[in-house]
């Protein structure tokens, strides 16, 4: 009977042990070094009323009266860890509520002119729109110091509190969306390109009335301010420039002859021009980089 | 009024005053504590208390080999222990008083309106 029971002393503080896990090997041996010979005597005093109990119970037991369970508990390091982090998150955004407190008036601003209005406002643009946002954010931030305890009064809170950020998340990605577009429409006004509607203009071809494509390089306002360029690279070379007017056979000779081994060929309706005559001769740069001259030959 | 809850509050100075005449080891200090008294006190709570005393500097340990079992771990009170015993006496001293006035005070209160 004592040699079952000696197993079970023996089975029982490893299993305290174990409960203790997370502490510093040095506390759990303080706590548990004589555990064993204090239990085989306890079973000696006690006799056939002699229980062990639960060794969970037991470990916590130990470290409370250790006065380690109020600080680290029987949690493991990493729960610790990611208990402090916890805290301090929470205190952090605790010590942020007054900035939700304003932003939450801006956002009942922004929402009760969508809704009423039906017009998208980031921000007040008149005195009446400014008074508005600011009595609106006074009784946020007075909502917000009151903390009310009342559950009556803190789920509709609560809900509130949700309609804001959901209006929130819309109010920053319309925001960002109009900072970009406003960003955007900067960069490309000071740019100097071409635009169309909105879009850059990336090349520009003329066409008479009979869609035939006519010989351009350069657009002008008339005040001479300079709408268009053709780009440096379709400045050719001599040789290269002197293709217009031959036939083809022989244009391409003369880039063979100037190394000009990458050629592309379009046959189009070209007003004063002979068919089978180039057209026209251009350098262009495919999407890699690579040169080749594209020719445009009448039919 | 749960007398654990009492206990808990002048646990220390229960067992620094067991271990003022006599070394102890673990359950031998609960033995002596349930002899005085505290019968209902859980032996994990003594040797978690034993070692914060000891983790505080008011005890110090010594191991006593055993021929028949395990060796056992004696627990003795310090210089700083002894001071630390002297000095909650007196605040015991004075809380009991003070409870005691307080009590005797509510008895005849109590006395006073039943008339």
């Amino acid at each position: 009977m004592t040699k079952v029971l000696d197993k079970a002393i023996a089975a029982f503080v490893t299993d305290v042990r174990a409960a203790l896990g997370g502490q510093d090997p040095n506390v759990i041996a303080d706590l548990t070094d004589n555990l064993e010979a204090d239990l085989l005597d306890r079973q000696a005093a006690e006799g056939d009323g002699f229980k062990l109990g639960n060794p969970k119970a037991f470990a916590n037991e130990l470290l409370a009266s250790a006065g380690l369970l109020s600080v680290a508990g029987a949690d493991s390091r990493g729960r610790r860890f990611w208990r402090a982090v916890g805290g301090a998150v929470w205190r952090f955004l605790r010590a942020v509520r007054p900035t939700w407190w304003v932003f939450r008036g801006l956002m009942a601003y922004t929402l009760i002119w969508f809704v009423l209005l039906q017009q998208t406002k980031y921000f007040p643009d008149n005195f009446g729109a400014w008074l508005a946002l600011g009595v609106l954010v006074v009784v946020s931030v007075q909502i917000g110091r009151a903390n009310w305890r009342h559950w009556g009064l803190r789920v509709p809170l609560a809900l509130l509190n949700v309609v804001a950020i959901v209006t929130a998340g819309f109010w920053l990605i319309s925001f960002n969306n109009v900072r970009d577009d406003y960003q955007r429409l900067e960069a490309e006004y000071h740019s100097g390109l071409l635009l169309s509607h909105g879009h850059i203009v990336g090349f520009v071809n003329a066409y008479d009335k009979n869609g035939n494509k006519l010989p351009m390089a350069t657009l002008k306002e008339l005040d001479g301010t300079q709408l268009y360029e053709a780009p440096t690279g379709l400045i050719l070379p001599e040789g290269v420039a002197k293709l217009v007017g031959m036939s083809l056979k022989s244009a391409i000779g003369q880039l063979t002859a100037l190394g000009y081994n990458n050629v592309s060929i379009d046959y189009e309706h070209v007003a004063e021009a002979q068919p089978g005559d180039i057209a026209s001769v251009q350098l262009v740069n495919d999407t890699f980089g690579n040169e080749y001259v594209q020719l445009v030959v009448s039919k | 009024m749960d007398s654990s809850q009492l206990l808990k509050g002048v646990l220390d100075t229960a067992v620094l005053a067991v271990l003022e005449n006599e070394d102890g080891y673990g359950y031998d200090i609960v033995r002596r504590l349930r002899e005085a008294g505290f019968t209902g006190i859980g032996d994990a709570t003594v040797y978690g208390t034993l070692r914060r005393l000891y983790a505080a500097g008011l005890l110090k340990t010594y191991v006593v080999p055993s021929d028949d079992g395990p060796h056992r771990k004696y627990y003795s009170v310090n210089n700083q222990g002894m001071e630390a015993l002297q000095q909650q006496r007196g605040t015991w001293a004075e809380f009991a008083t003070n409870m005691s006035r307080i009590l005797g005070t509510e008895n005849k209160s109590s006395e006073g309106k039943s008339k």
